[in-house]
Order: C-alpha cells, then structure tokens, then sequence
C-alpha cells in the first residue's frame, strides 16, 4: 500500500521550475532512494513532502489524507519525521535534549501542567530520557548525552540528527543526505541502521549521492534530473536506464 | 544538569529574599529606599523582557509599551471609575497582555529584523498615543493624582502605604516573577522555548507547534510587564509619557543583554546595575552618563554573556576552591553551573 503519493507536483521559484509534475509513490516499510545529480530537485521535494514548502500546483497525500497545505508541525504529528543535509540541530543543547525535546513536543501534559512540575509532567519528561539514552545507545552516541551537540564531530551531528526524527516515532522518515561527510566506515554502519530501522516498520525516503550504498539498501529508485521523474524502479532496472546514466554522465539518449 | 542545583539555587534565591526583607525595614534614607522599589519595579521588567528576547528568541523593541498600557490603564480606572486599585492593577496587566498577544501574533508573520522594525513602531504608536492624548492621559504634563492601593487590613489595625511597605510588596513580585520565569526555564515549556531560539525550523520540524509558543511567551511576558506598570503607576502616582517610549524600550534590551539573555537571575543583577550605579556616579557630576556608558561598554567587552558570564566565573572559581579544599561534590555542581 502506498504511504506517501505525490501526484503531479510541480514547484516554480520565479520562472524557475524546480519540480515538474512529478509523480511517484513510497510503499510502506519499504526504503525508497531519490537520485539526482546535484540541482535536481531532491531538496525541494523534501521541503514539498514536510510543508516547509507549498507546492505551486498538485497533490501530496500520506496515509490516504492530503497533506499539501498543512503546517509543518502537524504533518510532524501526522508521523512524517525528516533530518536535514545542511545540519540542523538545537546547537547549544545536550544531545540528550535535542533528543527529548522530540518527545516533549508531541508530549500530551499540558503547559500548565508543567510549569507546576505535576506528577502526570515529571514521568512524562522521566519516560523521555528513557527514549532519548535508548536511541542515543541505537545510533552510537551512548556515553554523549551530556555533550553540546554543537560540540560533537560531524558524523556524531548527523546520527544525531537520525534519533531526534526517530524520537518523534515516526512511520515515515525523510533522511537528506545522512551519509554526506562520513568516512566509509561510519557509512557501512549507518547503512546497517537504516536496515534495522526498516525492520521495525518504518518507511525511509532516502536522498542519497553514495550511489553503492543505495544500491545496497534501497528497494526502489526514484532518479530526478532537472525536476523531472526520469526513472522510477528496483535497483537492477535503474542500473541499466539509458536515461540515468546520460543524466549523470552526459551522455546521448537515443 | 540535575535537579539538585534547581533547588539550591531556589533556595539561594529565597534566602536573599528574606533577608532583603528584614533589612528593607531598617533603611532611613528616603532616597535609596525609593531607588530600591524602582529596583524591584525594573527587576520585574527585565525577566519579563528576557523571557521573549532570551528563550524565545524574539528581539522586539516595544517591551516598555506594554509597561506604559499596564501603567496607564491601571491609573486612569483607579482615578476615573474610582475601582479598587487591587482590581485596577489586574485589568492593567490583562490589557497589557492583551496587547502582548496582539504583537505575538503579529511576530507570527514577520521574521527576525523585520519583526524588530514593526515593533519599533508598535512601541513608537503607544508612546504617541499617551503623549498626545492630552483629554485622557494628560499628556506630557502627565498624570498625577493617582490613587495609593487601600491600606492593607493587619489584625484589627490597618497598614498604610509607606515606601518601606511599597518595597515589601516589591520584592515579593520579583520573587514570584522569577519562581514562575525559572519554573518556564526548567520545565519543557523552557526546553521547547529554547528550541525555537536556537532554530524555528528545526523545531517546527519535531513537531513544536512554533507560532503558538511565540504569541504565548509574549503574552506572558507583556502581563509581567504590565504588573510591573501598575506597580509603577500606584507607586510614583505620577505618570510621564516619557518613561514609555522608544529609548526606555532600548534601554530595556540594553539591560537584558547586560545580565546575560536567558539568565532570570541576571536579570536581577542588572536591573540592579542599571538603577543604582548611575546614581552612585554623581560624585562624576556631568560626566555621570559618559561614564556609564564607558561601564557598559567594558561589561560587554568582557562578558559578552553579560552578568550571569560574570557568575559563571565566580561559580568556576568557587568550584576550584572546593575541589582544593576536597568537597568533590560541590566542585562537580559549581563547575556544572560555571559552564551551564
């Protein structure tokens, strides 16, 4: 069943058409990789997908409900949870904060209910450090929770990153260029915890320039080039598109 | 950081609380006692002001408006329609709340310098509005003939208003002004705050319902504020237009930036700062505000954190002595709070 459908999305900046009628949907439990070379298009989409922008005309649908002028917030609430290739984390909190701050927000105590400490607030905020030291432990950062996240090396910000969308206990996570700036260790590894985070049922839509790596780990390929949908399949078929490989090489399509 | 230190610090807080108020009582000098509740008056201000700019994140140049709508409010009911000051004083702070919430959302649709632009305006439309108002608000000549608050019933015998009463009442309204500031800062309503300050996108992409969060904390803060007013108004019982405008505004921000954004207890310290050692700088005679400014400017210098960076360093050195003296555990807090 399809999760996530876009359905004729187009986006224009000016008279720049970023995105154009693209078209494409992510089945559930699956890890659908966008390719493109750079300027394609893929942040936007991203941006279109979480409400950080509204598309200029078309459809974007999760779970069956239309999702194209609702706020940020509330398709956050929807279960959309994304990271960001441009790194994006509360700088000058823990990475245990950056981490509970995901719970705390979609926490149900009321304010109120907080700022006089009640017994319902304080469990709340005990059973949020809890997820926080688990999913800290998950992507290996057990041991950092008291760290300035500003402080912590790149490849440490960007795992971050990962366990403050998985914090939000997402169904559908957006991951824009995770291993961007990793060492081929800290890849294999990721690409191992994409694996797992899969298996517990949620669906990855994953921007990703480490082409091996996708080729690994994705079920599906998604190509973009000049805001088009040039190719759309499993691995093995986007391998052998002639289109993909004149997009990324520039050669002739015949 | 623990739990403990909250507490500590609380309890530091409240210590100097009660002694402040055995001491107010004994102070003759009419002056420095008046120079004391404007103290007060400014402490309050200040941490409602450090609220929106510190945690929030929100720079705005209109916070001593809602200071002068708490104010006048409060004066012009107690004078014209003759209601109790207590009940005054509250609608006061509401309107000033009120007006919060209108800024707040205004602050929705406008980012970062643009929302500093409008609310320079903001601020500059009530000032005008008091200043020339003369039929209401008396205008530049300003309002006098405001009423003391009833005098305060005491086992059969009643208090009257004195200034040593007034300061009192003062510093109760700072301490329950930073009780309910430090319980926003330690509980997830300060994490969330601090969330948006530190970046609005990636809050509203964690779910945190961010336009919400702003109109709250500037309702909150501009109620602070107008408590503050009302205070102010019964106090004095004199009101100038000229308290409320643009510079009392920027004088605001100077102050908060001074004892350090998102710290409630330097906030204290500058208000403290700001009210007594221009005063103390007479012995400079002309050159009194020159060299404050020079003050500031080497405040800034040296502490860009502001007052609370200066505590920070105390609370290092305290934490080197300990760990010198071999009390481990305190060391361990004082260093977490002189990094904190």
């Amino acid at each position: 069943m399809a999760l996530l459908e876009l359905s004729d999305v187009t986006k224009r900046f000016g008279g720049n058409e970023v995105i154009s009628r693209a078209s494409f949907d992510v089945r559930e439990g699956t890890i659908t990789a966008v390719l493109g070379p750079n300027g394609a298009g893929k942040t936007t989409l991203f941006n279109l997908i979480t409400g950080v922008l509204r598309p200029t005309s078309g459809d974007i649908h999760f779970d069956g409900q239309s999702i194209t002028d609702m706020p940020v917030p509330e398709i956050v609430r929807m279960g959309v949870a994304r990271t960001f290739q441009k790194l994006r984390l509360f700088k000058n909190l823990t990475a245990e904060q950056n981490v509970t701050l995901s719970r705390l927000s979609l926490g149900t105590v009321p304010w109120l209910f907080a700022f006089i400490g009640s017994k319902g607030s304080r469990q709340e905020e005990k059973r949020a450090v809890e997820v926080a030291s688990e999913l800290l432990f998950f992507v290996g950062l057990a041991g950092f929770e008291q760290t300035r996240a500003g402080s912590l090396a790149h490849g440490q910000q960007r795992v971050l990153e990962i366990a403050r969308a998985m914090a939000l206990n997402p169904r559908f996570l957006l991951l824009d260029e995770p291993m961007a700036g990793l060492n081929p260790d800290e890849s294999s590894r990721l690409a191992g915890s994409l694996l797992r985070i899969r298996e517990r049922g949620i669906t990855i839509l994953l921007i990703e320039h480490h082409v091996d790596v996708v080729m690994d780990i994705a079920d599906r390929i998604v190509v973009l080039d000049f805001g088009k949908v040039i190719a759309d399949g499993a691995p093995e078929q986007i391998q052998n598109n002639p289109q993909v490989i004149a997009a990324y090489l520039g050669g002739k399509v015949n | 950081m623990t739990r403990l230190p909250i507490r500590w610090r609380l309890a530091a807080v409240i210590a100097v609380f009660v002694v402040a108020e055995m001491v107010g009582p004994t102070i003759e000098n009419a002056y420095i006692l008046h120079l004391l509740v404007l103290t007060c008056i400014y402490s309050v201000l200040v941490m409602s002001h450090n609220l929106v700019t510190g945690y929030v994140g929100l720079f705005h140049l209109c916070h001593a408006a809602f200071f002068g709508i708490g104010a006048y409010i409060s004066a012009l009911l107690a004078i014209h329609l003759h209601l109790p000051v207590p009940l005054t004083f509250i609608l006061g702070a509401l309107g000033a709340a009120i007006s919060g919430l209108a800024v707040g959302l205004l602050s929705v649709r406008l980012g970062g310098h643009y929302f500093a632009i409008v609310s320079l305006g903001l601020g500059v439309i009530v000032y005008q509005v008091l200043n020339n108002w003369v039929a209401l608000t008396a205008g530049p000549i300003g309002l006098s003939g405001i009423p003391l608050p009833p005098e305060i019933p005491w086992f059969g015998s009643s208090i009257p208003w004195t200034p040593h009463v007034f300061l009192a009442v003062g510093l109760i309204f700072v301490l329950l002004t930073y009780i309910v500031c430090v319980r926003i800062q330690d509980s997830k309503v300060g994490l969330i705050m601090k969330a948006i300050r530190e970046n609005e996108l990636a809050a509203a992409c964690v779910g945190i319902r961010t336009h919400k969060v702003k109109v709250a904390a500037f309702t909150i803060a501009a109620f602070l504020a107008g408590c503050a007013g009302g205070m102010y108004a019964h106090y004095s019982r004199m009101l100038v237009p000229e308290q409320y405008s643009f510079i009392s505004s920027v004088e605001l921000v100077a102050m908060t930036v001074l004892g350090g954004l998102g710290s409630f207890g330097g906030s204290i310290a500058s208000a403290t700062f700001f009210t007594i050692v221009p005063e103390m700088l007479r012995v400079a005679g002309q050159w009194r505000l020159e060299v404050f400014g020079a003050l500031l400017v080497i405040v800034v210098l040296f502490f860009p954190r502001g007052m609370a960076g200066l505590g920070a360093l105390i609370w290092a050195g305290v934490a080197w002595l300990c760990s010198r003296l071999g009390a481990q555990n305190v060391a361990k807090w004082g260093a977490s709070r002189g990094v904190a």
